[in-house]
């Protein structure tokens, strides 16, 4: 049953490919469709717990299909536990309730048709990263679920703090992405192929042996990095309250319920491999500990319910952490389900508040007539009181960073470097130095490979044009492959894999931007009211170049990165950083240029 | 770190700094808080101005759209309801020379408006370019953050230390001061410096180093403001009524320009120490805007007034003018709120039986009071926004209902250390569950509060017995004497004062929708937004009294018989439910024909649902049918619903006089009925102190209902889909974005925008004098916000004022506006 009706799966995306035609349907034919997608693969999951006799028969492995690229071969391995289950069931519930609750929410709104096809990219989305058997797959699940909150946190297009929201948390999250892809790669070093699952569960002490510590406990960190961006932990903790910006439902669904606790999905599935090191667990208790103390904080001095909701949801998922870190997977999974249906049922009835506290029987209301205060308040001195408040109140002076500021020390480090390299004083011994032979084939590689991550960065944090932003962004890709290619003669599959897609897409981009070549990326300039279509087929360009996996990109880049890092751990994490970079390079034309309003808002 | 030079001793004193604001305040937004949310006109700071020059006036200054879009116009044409004739006659009084060239960009000019950021202005881009960061936006999000807390009437769960009996600045001041350590653009070294010992003197001192230059630092104070217009808007509202909120705040404008320009030149100091402020040279906004060009701006007008001429005229055609048809011997009378939704269900009930009567009032029955329930946290206001109450009216609930309760437990996260953990263990399955059932189940489940203010079984207390004077001065219940003459001014003011059926009706009206922050907009207007079922039960025990009743005959001669009996009713206007209270101290006598009347009631309120039901777009819905009530229903207790009812969405008239007028007539939900006696007024009076509330308030309503649906993003609040709540007092965008004033797209989405027309049963003379003795509907009437005209019995024919006349129309109406 399992091998055929796996398909069923993938009928959110197709619906999703439907209402992105350039078509207005109707209403009603656009939440049928959508409800109908999420059904049907809803009672499938259903009837395969039954057909397969409840929980008796978990766990399920099964290989859906592979896929041979070139000869390199994929599989796509499905792997069904409880934890997919409980995730699984939380999707369809919420994502039902959630398209019922938008349907009359949503009505008449302008983006009626935008709102739904995006959220079922983010389901099927779900379903890719709650079914995943590997690693790889799950990497997969994880970039489709950022992809489409960047679009919800930025669904009101012309709304310029909407929009500059997204784009921060969108940076957030590829820092996390980093930390899952290095993963994921990590992983095929361990395993000489994809990280799948059902392998990991079964790991002990024993089986890394003959590998060095150091690996898994990077691999660990990698992991952890990876879920505290995406599940909002310290010290990214305060973005989910700024990316309350789109509908109602949106955020519900993804800041209360679903994709916030992906984050926490990661660390249960990689369990078996960072619970090996104390350290890590120590750590992530650490993280989860700290998240929930300064969460519970700031959540006090929230005025506004979205903002306290949201980080109501960091302290519970701070716990979570906390709890996985002691080992009780099963017991997070569970606090898992029960604080999702309640914080999306929470945030959906936010607007009530109002109404609520104006009878007595409100309790925030109560307690401030008998001026009631928390135990713990009670007994700290006035000053350090004032301190926490104060604290509290601004974030724990962290709101900068967000902001932005973070920003600053890279593009000064990028400025400074600029400054000595566009000196000849440094760079002929420099370049002579290379021209040295036995000197010069051991470093190339190396030395292309930094070059690339330096026109990245000259794209990112300098370049203020769009058309020499993107031709940045094609100088380091060509020099990333160029130095793979040195490197490495077996990842040339992979390099052609990657170009397939990218340079089509690479074209695409250039030839849009060349539109705009004279508008500043320091502005927005909402071009997408005038220009739908650059600004559709932009998107699709920057979701080939941002790794996306809807092209051959994807499976690109994993094929040179696990090739890589056979090689060098420092040329693989280098590659990956500037891939990461692209997206956000990608992003920032694409957010500047064809979203906001047009304003003299200047920032960044 | 700068040292205090002599200049900063030399203080503008605050009080010039206070008239310096409170100039700038005139031109804010009036922003209440959204539970005591009043319909104003958006544009009040300008209606000292004629309507069409306010209304350019603002559209260059804040760059918004003052007209409806032209496809609106098109669209009218194109369904033969407007004439493209009655565009040129109009054209050819405001633009003559150039009436077929405008006509031409009706037909082929698209025009595409574009909104800029008014965020920042020029001189803060100036600040920002030449730093490199968005200085007012960072300081922006942090004061949101700040004054939100500070202000909290209920949301936040850590109240500020302090805050109960500091002003704002004084408490950030001791808050920080206090801290050990100083939150990011502060350090310990520029505190003292920064935070001047008084607001004034911060202002002073900061506003010289960001905008030297003396001649621009009124600009750049005015532009600070205006980037937070909604936040100042309330603050300025609350500076001046500071009973609006139950927790009281010491705000002012001058506290809270003082901490943004402390904040501002904070984070200059954080990103550059030495920063200069730089030349400030004019800087050009992109001046594109079409509505700057006086051609698109005459076409506008033209088919503005055109649209309103045809309107108007469409439906006084309808008006009943040929015969006063009253009512003889009325069975029943029923007094109901002149609120246009009310006009429906009156029209219904009436066709049931030929012995009723209905009249239209204000909501608030003349009761300038304010009422404590039991279970309340505060007591209410329940009177005219304007009007300050002087009563105090207390109730009790005999016996504790046991209260249903979806939300009030779950709805807010609980911030005790590990409280939220449990709550969400235990509330997690549960509150699934409540979501489920309501989005698939509205009507099974019903768990939701009914803001119905009074509780059936309650008791009120009205009648003073000789208490002295309860909180904040109010006057606990009226003496009788007081009740007399409250019943005598109602009674006359409506023209009723003989003929009393034996069963008076008195309905107040309200709305129950759940998840809806804009609750109070849907409840009575005259009872500052919140159910009138207090105002109406008050007003029914009070003509009960014998002994008032004895003090009516023989003072004002109303003669209200014995067997008279008044009976409080509530109409929930968003359920199409009625209730009737006190019934079982009905006289046995009148049960049967109460017990007929109450048949009446629901079959007219049935036929208002479905009347209702047909207005609704939701496509999914089925339109009409046997559910109708059902329909209205299940929008009332859906969650997702953003359109639980109608609200003024069709709002146009206003018209003072006889029933007879309008009785019959479907009016379509578009007016005000103000029931009005001519033969009991020959002076004028009644009229003039009719208008001084009817005016000021329904236009008040209609502007608000018209500059929000003509630029949805500038005076109205933008779509209702990503609002957040912010301290139970406002709305905002996401959770760092100025406070969001005027009405949802939502609320708006369907309504034609039409200026009022208030409509008067009486002689031009009269009613001219009328309008003259009140002076603000003096100038709301002269600017022409509102159309004002009368129809004169005596020669049988329509009078419209215009500039200062009362001008006789033909008979069919042409040159009607």
């Amino acid at each position: 049953m399992l091998e055929i009706f796996v398909w069923i799966y993938i009928l959110p995306i197709l619906s999703c490919l439907v209402l992105c035609l350039p078509y207005r349907f109707q209403e009603k034919t656009v939440t049928r469709l959508t409800g109908m997608s999420l059904l049907i693969p809803a009672i499938f999951t259903l009837s395969l717990l039954l057909y397969e006799g409840w929980l008796g028969a978990l766990p399920l492995e099964h290989n859906a299909l592979s896929l041979n690229l070139f000869g390199h071969v994929f599989d796509l391995v499905i792997w069904i536990d409880f934890n997919t289950i409980i995730m699984m069931m939380l999707t369809h519930i919420l994502g039902l309730m959630v398209v019922k609750y938008a349907h009359g929410y949503l009505h008449l709104e302008k983006g009626y048709q935008r709102f739904f096809s995006t959220i079922l990219f983010f389901i099927f989305g779900m379903y890719v990263l709650s079914l995943a058997g590997t690693l790889d797959l799950f990497f997969a699940g994880w970039e489709l679920v950022g992809f489409s909150s960047f679009f919800l946190i930025a669904f009101y297009r012309s709304h310029t703090r909407s929009v500059m929201n997204a784009w921060r948390v969108y940076n957030i999250y590829r820092v996390c992405d980093v930390g899952i892809l290095m993963g994921a790669v990590l992983g095929h070093v361990l395993w000489h192929e994809a990280t799948r699952f059902s392998e990991i569960i079964q790991i002990s002490n024993t089986t890394f042996l003959n590998t060095p510590k150091l690996y898994i406990v990077i691999m660990g960190l990698f992991l952890v990095m990876a879920s505290v961006g995406k599940s909002a932990q310290f010290p990214f903790h305060t973005w989910p309250s700024k990316a309350m910006e789109g509908p109602t439902p949106s955020s519900a669904i993804f800041y209360g319920a679903l994709s916030i606790h992906a984050g926490v999905f990661l660390l249960v599935r990689t369990f078996p491999i960072w619970s090996i090191s104390t350290e890590i667990k120590v750590l992530v208790m650490f993280i989860g500990m700290i998240t929930f103390i300064l969460s519970t904080l700031q959540g006090r001095v929230q005025a506004n319910i979205k903002g306290q909701i949201a980080f109501a949801s960091t302290a519970q998922i701070g716990i979570m952490f906390v709890e996985l870190s002691l080992g009780l997977t099963t017991l997070a999974m569970i606090h898992l389900f029960l604080h999702a249906l309640y914080r999306c049922f929470q945030l959906l009835v936010s607007p009530s508040v109002v109404a609520n506290s104006l009878t007595l029987n409100n309790k925030v209301m109560l307690d401030r007539i008998s001026k009631g205060k928390e135990w713990e308040l009670r007994f700290l001195p006035k000053k350090l009181n004032a301190t926490l408040y104060t604290l509290a109140l601004n974030d724990f002076s962290m709101d900068p960073s967000w902001r932005g500021f973070g920003l600053i020390p890279w593009r000064k480090a990028y400025m400074l470097l600029r400054n000595i390299l566009s000196k000849p004083v440094y760079v002929i011994p420099l370049f002579f130095l290379l021209l040295l032979p036995d000197f010069a084939l051991h470093r190339w590689p190396w030395i292309l490979s930094s070059i690339s991550l330096l026109y990245s960065m000259r794209a990112l944090f300098y370049q203020t044009d769009p058309f020499h932003s993107m031709i940045d962004l094609s100088i380091s890709l060509a020099m990333d492959m160029l130095s793979i290619v040195l490197i490495d003669t077996h990842a040339i599959i992979g390099i052609k894999i990657f170009l397939l897609s990218v340079i089509p897409a690479q074209i695409l981009g250039l030839y849009i931007c060349s539109h705009y070549r004279h508008l500043s990326l320091r502005e927005f300039h909402a071009m997408g009211t005038a220009h739908p279509l650059h600004g559709n087929l932009f998107l699709v360009s920057f979701m080939i170049l941002a790794g996306m996996p809807i092209s051959t990109a994807f499976f690109g880049e994993d094929i040179i990165l696990e090739e890589l890092i056979n090689h060098s751990l420092y040329m693989s994490f280098a590659t990956t950083i500037s891939l990461m970079m692209n997206g956000l390079i990608c992003v920032r034309i694409y957010t500047r240029i064809f979203m906001g309003s047009r304003s003299l808002i200047h920032e960044d | 770190m700068e040292k205090l030079t002599e200049d900063d001793l030399k203080i503008t004193g605050r009080l010039e700094m206070d008239r310096f604001l409170e100039e700038i305040a005139q031109e804010l937004p009036i922003i209440r808080p959204i539970s005591e949310f009043i319909h104003l006109n958006l544009l009040l700071p300008y209606q000292n101005l004629p309507f069409w020059e306010a209304v350019k006036t603002v559209s260059k200054k804040f760059e918004a759209m003052p007209f409806g879009e032209l496809d609106l116009y098109r669209e009218k044409i194109k369904s033969g309801f407007l004439s493209e004739e009655l565009i040129k006659q109009k054209l050819a009084q405001i633009a003559p020379s150039e009436v077929s060239d405008i006509i031409d960009l009706l037909h082929h000019k698209h025009i595409e408006f574009i909104h800029h950021d008014l965020r920042n202005g020029k001189l803060h881009h100036h600040w920002n370019s030449s730093l490199g960061v968005n200085v007012a936006s960072l300081a922006d999000s942090m004061l949101i953050k700040w004054m939100g807390m500070y202000i909290d009437q209920g949301i936040g769960l850590w109240e500020m230390p302090g805050a109960d009996d500091y002003s704002f600045y004084e408490t950030i001041k001791n808050l920080f001061q206090e801290s050990l350590v100083k939150p990011a653009p502060f350090s310990s070294k520029n505190f003292e410096f920064l935070f001047a010992d008084s607001a004034e003197n911060a202002i002073n001192r900061h506003l010289k180093f960001l905008c030297p230059d003396p001649m621009t630092q009124a600009e750049y104070l005015r532009e600070s403001i205006f980037t937070l217009r909604g936040w100042a808007g309330l603050i300025y509202c609350l500076e001046k009524n500071p009973t609006l909120i139950p927790f009281k705040r010491k705000v002012s404008l001058i506290d809270f320009m003082a901490v943004k320009l402390i904040l501002e030149r904070a984070w200059i100091i954080n990103h550059n120490p030495k920063a200069e402020a730089p030349n400030f040279k004019e800087l050009q906004l992109d001046d594109s805007n079409p509505i700057k060009d006086e051609k698109i701006f005459s076409l506008f007008r033209a088919c503005q007034e055109a649209l309103e001429e045809q309107t108007y005229k469409h439906y006084f055609q309808k008006l009943n003018l040929t015969s006063r048809k009253e009512v003889k011997n009325p069975n029943y009378q029923a007094i109901f709120c002149m609120d246009d939704r009310e006009c429906a269900l009156r029209r219904n009930l009436e066709n049931l039986n030929e012995g009723i009567e209905t009249f239209g009032t204000a909501g608030h029955f003349g009761i300038e009071g304010v009422f404590q329930h039991s279970e309340d946290a505060f007591p209410k206001k329940q009177c005219p926004a304007p009007l300050t109450p002087r009563y105090l009216i207390k109730d009790s609930v005999f016996k504790k209902e046991k209260r249903q309760e979806l939300t009030h437990d779950l709805i807010q996260p609980s911030h005790k250390f590990l409280g939220d953990f449990f709550q969400s263990i235990t509330g997690g399955l549960k509150s699934g569950f409540l979501l489920a059932m309501n989005l698939f189940f509205p009507l099974a489940f019903k768990k939701t509060e009914t803001v119905r203010e009074i509780k059936l079984n309650s008791h009120l207390k009205f009648i003073n017995n000789g208490e002295g004077p309860g909180a904040d001065g109010l006057k606990v219940g009226y003496t009788f004497e007081e009740i007399a003459e409250l019943l005598n001014g109602q009674l006359r003011l409506i023209g009723f004062i003989h003929q009393f059926a034996p069963l008076i009706f008195v309905f107040g009206h309200g709305s129950n929708s759940v998840n809806n922050p804009y609750f109070a907009t849907y409840g009575c207007g005259a009872c500052s937004g919140r159910p009138g079922s207090a105002n109406a039960r008050t007003f029914a025990s009070m003509a009960n009294l014998p002994e008032v009743r004895e003090i009516l005959r023989l003072k004002y001669n109303i003669n209200i018989p014995p067997t008279t009996y008044f009976v409080a009713g509530f109409h929930d206007t968003c359920r199409d439910l009625i209730d009737l209270y006190e019934t079982h101290l009905l006289p046995d006598s009148l049960k049967p024909s109460f017990h007929k009347f109450k048949k009446y009631l629901s079959l007219a309120v049935y036929k208002n649902a479905r009347e209702r039901s047909q207005m609704f777009k939701l496509v999914t819905y089925r339109p009409v049918s046997k559910l109708a009530q059902k329909e209205v229903l299940r929008r009332s207790y859906s969650l997702f619903e953003t359109r639980p009812e109608m609200g003024h969405t069709n709002v146009a008239f206003s018209i003072v006089g006889n029933r007879s007028l309008t009785k019959d007539v479907d009016l379509n939900r578009r007016s005000f009925l103000q029931s009005y006696d001519r033969e009991i007024d020959p002076e004028g009076d009644i009229l003039a102190s009719s208008l001084g509330a009817v005016i000021p308030v329904t236009s008040g309503i209609n502007l608000d209902y018209y500059f929000s649906r003509v630029d949805n993003l500038r005076f109205g609040a933008g779509s209702k889909l990503p609002q957040n709540i912010v301290g139970n007092i406002g709305v905002s965008h996401g959770t760092e974005s100025d406070l969001l004033f005027g009405l949802p797209f939502q609320m708006i989405d369907q309504h034609t925008p039409l200026r009022l027309f208030v409509l008067v049963e009486q002689s031009p003379e009269i009613a001219l004098s009328a309008i003259q003795k009140n002076p603000l509907v003096k100038e709301i009437v002269y600017n022409n916000w509102v159309h004002y005209g009368c129809w004169d019995y005596k020669t049988h024919s329509y009078y419209v004022f215009r500039k200062g006349e009362m001008i006789k129309l033909n008979h069919s109406l042409e040159e009607l506006c």
